[in-house]
C-alpha cells in the first residue's frame, strides 16, 4: 500500500534535513552535511510491514517551484495523501514565502482534493524561549488563512529536540489505516498487564504510532522525548557495533520495559505497581507479541 | 569555417534562484524564457555530473559537462556548473566533445586552486585573473574562425584549446591482406618509435600480406595487426589485396573522381610509368582502367594489351588504381553444394573454409598455400561433396 508524501517549502527551509534524521538514521549534527536538492528527490520508506510512503522531497529554489506549479502541476500534485509545508521561522521574505504557500495549496486543492495538509514552522531553536509561543501562535494564524477553505494541522518544530519527532510521528499516524482498531487492542492489553502506560513505537524511525494509558501524566510532550532519546540510544549502539534488543530501566517509583514487539516495531511499558514481578510483564509482552504480529499485519493491509 | 559555435554560455546553480545563466556570448542569445525550458538538463542531479550531455531543443543543440563540486567552504555544501556550447539542431558535435570536456575540467582545477569562479561570482577579480566572460568571447571567436583558440588566465597558467577531428575507427587488419605505405614517415630518430613499428616497417612493401610480415620477423601476428591498425588509423598505411595476376579487377563509380582531378591524372601517369619510360597520356591510362570491367584474369589482360610494351609497370597500374578506390577486386568464395554437412562437423574441421564466407585469399593464408594449389586441394577437402565458386 503506497502513500504519496509530499515535502514542500522554500530552498534551505530543513526539508531534506528533516527526512533526513526521521527515516535515514542521521544525528542533527549530520545534516550540515546535505548537498541541495536537485528537482524532486523520492524515497520509498517501508513503516509497518505493508505501507510504504512515497516521499516526495521537492526542492525550494524558485526556478524547481515554477516548474511543480506548471509543467509538472499534474506530475506533482495528483495523488497525495499527505501534503508537509516547511516554513522556516527566519525567512525575511515573509510576504513571497506565503505566496508560494497559497499556489502550492491551490495546485493540491485542484488535484487532490482530500489530502491533509500539515504545516512545519521550522528552526524554532533559532528564536528566544520566550517568544516561541508568541510567534507559533501567529504564524500558524497567518497560515490558517492563507489556507482556506482548506484546514491544515500547524505543528512547531526544531531538529535540535523532541518536536521533530511529535509533528512526524502524527503526519505519520495520519497515514496508518485502522488506528483507531489497533488503539482499542493496545487499551486492552494495557489494562490486562495493569500498566501505568503503553506506547507502540514504529521500529526504524521510532515515532510513536499508537499509545495507551491508565494513569494521566503530565507531561504531554514525553512520548516525542522518549523517541528521541531512545533513538539517539539505539544510533549510539549501532555505532558501537552493538545491536539494541531490549531495556528494562527501574527505580522506585516505577518500571520501564522497552521491547522489540513486533516485527516491525518496539513497545514500552511503563509499570508502578511494585507488587507485579518484572518476568510477569516480560510474559505478558512475549504472549501478545504473536496476537499483534497478526493483527497489525491484516492491518495495513 | 563558418560560425559553428552559436553561443556559449556559464551557468551556476544558484540558491535561491535555481540553474541560472550567469555569462554568455553573444549576449541575450539565450533568452531566459528559452534556458527554462531546459535547464534541469544544464544542472542535472548529482548522479549526472561529470559526463558529457547533448540535448536538442527548440531549433538548438548544447553541448554541456555538468560539474559538482564537494566542500564545506561552499553555500549547502557543493558549487554545481556547467560551461555550454549551443549549435544548431542538425550540427555534427562529436568533435567537440573533448573541447567541452577540457574546458570544464580547467575550470574545476582553477576553481581549486584559485576559487576563480567563486570571485568570478563575487565579482572581486585578483587583479590577473581575466574575466570570465571575455574568455568565452575569446573563445567564441577563436574557435569559430580559427578552429582553435588560446588564453590566459593567470602567470602560470595559459590555456589552449583546439578543434581536432577524429579519424574514423579503422576495421579489423586480416591476415591476408596487404599494407601499403601511402605516406613518407622519417624514423631517423628510433628512440621515439615504438619498436614494433621499427621492426615491420621495412616489410611493408605493398607486397607482403600480414601474415607473412608475422612470419618474416618472428613477431606475433596480433602485435602485428594492431601495430598496421595503428598506421592505418594516422593514415600511414592504407590496406590492399594481395597482388596476383590470377586477381580479377574491376572499375569502381569513383573512377569519375579520376577522371576530374587533374592532380591525381598527373600523379597517375608518373606512378604507373616503368622507371625510364615516358610516360602515356592520360586518356590511354584511362581507357585501360575502364576496360577492365570483364571478369577476365589480370594476367589474361595484361597479355590482350601488353601493357609493359606501353611502359606500364603492371603492378603499379593496379596498386594505384586499388588504393585510390576506383578499382576493386573482385574475390573467389567457394560454396559447398551440400552445405547441411557442415553441421555435424566440429568447428575446427576443414571443410567449414567452404561455407561461402571465406575468399580464396583467406583460404590460401589459412592453409598456407599458394592460388595454384588451392583448388585442387579444395576439391579434396569437399570430396565427396562438391563446391561452386562465386564471384563477388
Amino acid at each position: 500500500m503506497k502513500r504519496k508524501v509530499l515535502l514542500m517549502g522554500r530552498s534551505e527551509s530543513g526539508k531534506t534535513s528533516m527526512r533526513s534524521i526521521i527515516f535515514a538514521n542521521y544525528i542533527a549534527r549530520d545534516t550540515m552535511r546535505l548537498g541541495v536538492t536537485i528537482d524532486v528527490e523520492h524515497s520509498h520508506v517501508r513503516f509497518l510491514g505493508n505501507l510504504v510512503l512515497n516521499l516526495w522531497d521537492c526542492g525550494g529554489q524558485e526556478g524547481f517551484l515554477e516548474s511543480y506549479l506548471t509543467t509538472q502541476r499534474d506530475h506533482i500534485f495528483r495523488n497525495v495523501e499527505v501534503l508537509i509545508y516547511v516554513f522556516d521561522i527566519e525567512s525575511r521574505e515573509h510576504q513571497k514565502d506565503i505566496k508560494n504557500y497559497k499556489s502550492c495549496i491551490e495546485a493540491i486543492s485542484q488535484n487532490s482534493k482530500d489530502a491533509k495538509i500539515f504545516c512545519l514552522i521550522h528552526k524554532m531553536d533559532l528564536v528566544p524561549e520566550d517568544q516561541r509561543d508568541t510567534l507559533f501562535k501567529n504564524k500558524e494564524q497567518e497560515i490558517r488563512q492563507a489556507s482556506l477553505p482548506l484546514k491544515p494541522t500547524c505543528f512547531r518544530t526544531s531538529i535540535w529536540d523532541e518536536t521533530l519527532y511529535k509533528a512526524w510521528s502524527s503526519i505519520v499516524y495520519s497515514l496508518i489505516p485502522n488506528v483507531k482498531v489497533l488503539e482499542h487492542n493496545l487499551d486492552k492489553f494495557c489494562k490486562i498487564c495493569e500498566a501505568d502506560e503503553v506506547v507502540l513505537f514504529e521500529k526504524a524511525t521510532f515515532l510513536v504510532i499508537s499509545h495507551s494509558a491508565r494513569k494521566v501524566h503530565k507531561d504531554v510532550h514525553r512520548f516525542e522525548k522518549i523517541s528521541t532519546i531512545i533513538k539517539q540510544f539505539f544510533l549510539s549502539c549501532s555505532k558501537s557495533q552493538a545491536n539494541f534488543q531490549a531495556m528494562e530501566v527501574r527505580n522506585s517509583n516505577f518500571a520501564a520495559f522497552i521491547d522489540a514487539f513486533t516485527s516491525n516495531t518496539y513497545i514500552m511499558v511503563i509499570m508502578s505497581d511494585p507488587t507485579i514481578e518484572s518476568s510477569a510483564t516480560l510474559l505478558n509482552i512475549q504472549v501478545a507479541k504473536s496476537h499483534f504480529e497478526k493483527f497489525i499485519n491484516s492491518t495495513s493491509n | 569555417m563558418s560560425d559553428l559555435i552559436k553561443c556559449i554560455f556559464y551557468s551556476e546553480f544558484h540558491n535561491i534562484y535555481g540553474t541560472k545563466i550567469l555569462h554568455q556570448y553573444p549576449e541575450g542569445f539565450v533568452s531566459n524564457e528559452v534556458f527554462e525550458g531546459f535547464a534541469e538538463y544544464i544542472i542535472p542531479k548529482p548522479k549526472l555530473c561529470g559526463k558529457i550531455i547533448t540535448l536538442t531543443a527548440f531549433d538548438y543543440k548544447i553541448l554541456g559537462y555538468p560539474i559538482l563540486m564537494q566542500d564545506v567552504k561552499y553555500h549547502r555544501n557543493a558549487l554545481l556548473f556547467n560551461l555550454c556550447f549551443v549549435f544548431d539542431k542538425s550540427t555534427d558535435t562529436t568533435n567537440f566533445n573533448q573541447i567541452v570536456r577540457k574546458l570544464g575540467t580547467i575550470l574545476r582545477t582553477l576553481e581549486k586552486e584559485t576559487e576563480y569562479l567563486f570571485n568570478q561570482s563575487k565579482e572581486i577579480g585578483l587583479k590577473d585573473q581575466p574575466d570570465l566572460s571575455k574568455i568565452l568571447e575569446t573563445l567564441y571567436i577563436e574557435l569559430n574562425t580559427y578552429g582553435e583558440s588560446t588564453f590566459t588566465v593567470d602567470d602560470a597558467n595559459t590555456i589552449n584549446v583546439k578543434l581536432l577531428s577524429r579519424p574514423e575507427e579503422p576495421p579489423e587488419i586480416l591476415p591476408h591482406q596487404v599494407p601499403v605505405l601511402v605516406e613518407e614517415i622519417d624514423t631517423t630518430n628510433d628512440s621515439e618509435w615504438d619498436l614494433t613499428v621499427l621492426q615491420i616497417l621495412p616489410y611493408i612493401d605493398g607486397v607482403n600480406y600480414v601474415a607473412r610480415i608475422s612470419k618474416l620477423t618472428e613477431i606475433d601476428i596480433n602485435l602485428v595487426s594492431s601495430c598496421v591498425q595503428h598506421l592505418v588509423y594516422y593514415g600511414i598505411v592504407k590496406m590492399v589485396d594481395i597482388f596476383q595476376f590470377s586477381n580479377i579487377y574491376n572499375p569502381t563509380p569513383k573512377i569519375r573522381k579520376l577522371a576530374n582531378n587533374l592532380d591525381m591524372q598527373r600523379e597517375c601517369q608518373r606512378y604507373i610509368a616503368i622507371s625510364g619510360a615516358t610516360p602515356c597520356s592520360f586518356e590511354f591510362i584511362f581507357s585501360l582502367y575502364s576496360s577492365l570491367s570483364i571478369d577476365t584474369t589480370f594476367r589474361e589482360y595484361c597479355l590482350e594489351n601488353s601493357l609493359t610494351s606501353w611502359g606500364i609497370d603492371e603492378r603499379a597500374f593496379i596498386m594505384f588504381g586499388v588504393i585510390n578506390g576506383f578499382l576493386r577486386r573482385k574475390q573467389r568464395y567457394p560454396l559447398l553444394t551440400n552445405l547441411q554437412s557442415l553441421d555435424s562437423l566440429p568447428p575446427s574441421h576443414k571443410k567449414h573454409l567452404l561455407n561461402g564466407t571465406k575468399n580464396y585469399d583467406e583460404i590460401c593464408c589459412i592453409l598456407s598455400i599458394g592460388v595454384e594449389a588451392v583448388e585442387k586441394l579444395l576439391f579434396e577437402i569437399a570430396h565427396p561433396d562438391s563446391f561452386i565458386v562465386i564471384l563477388k
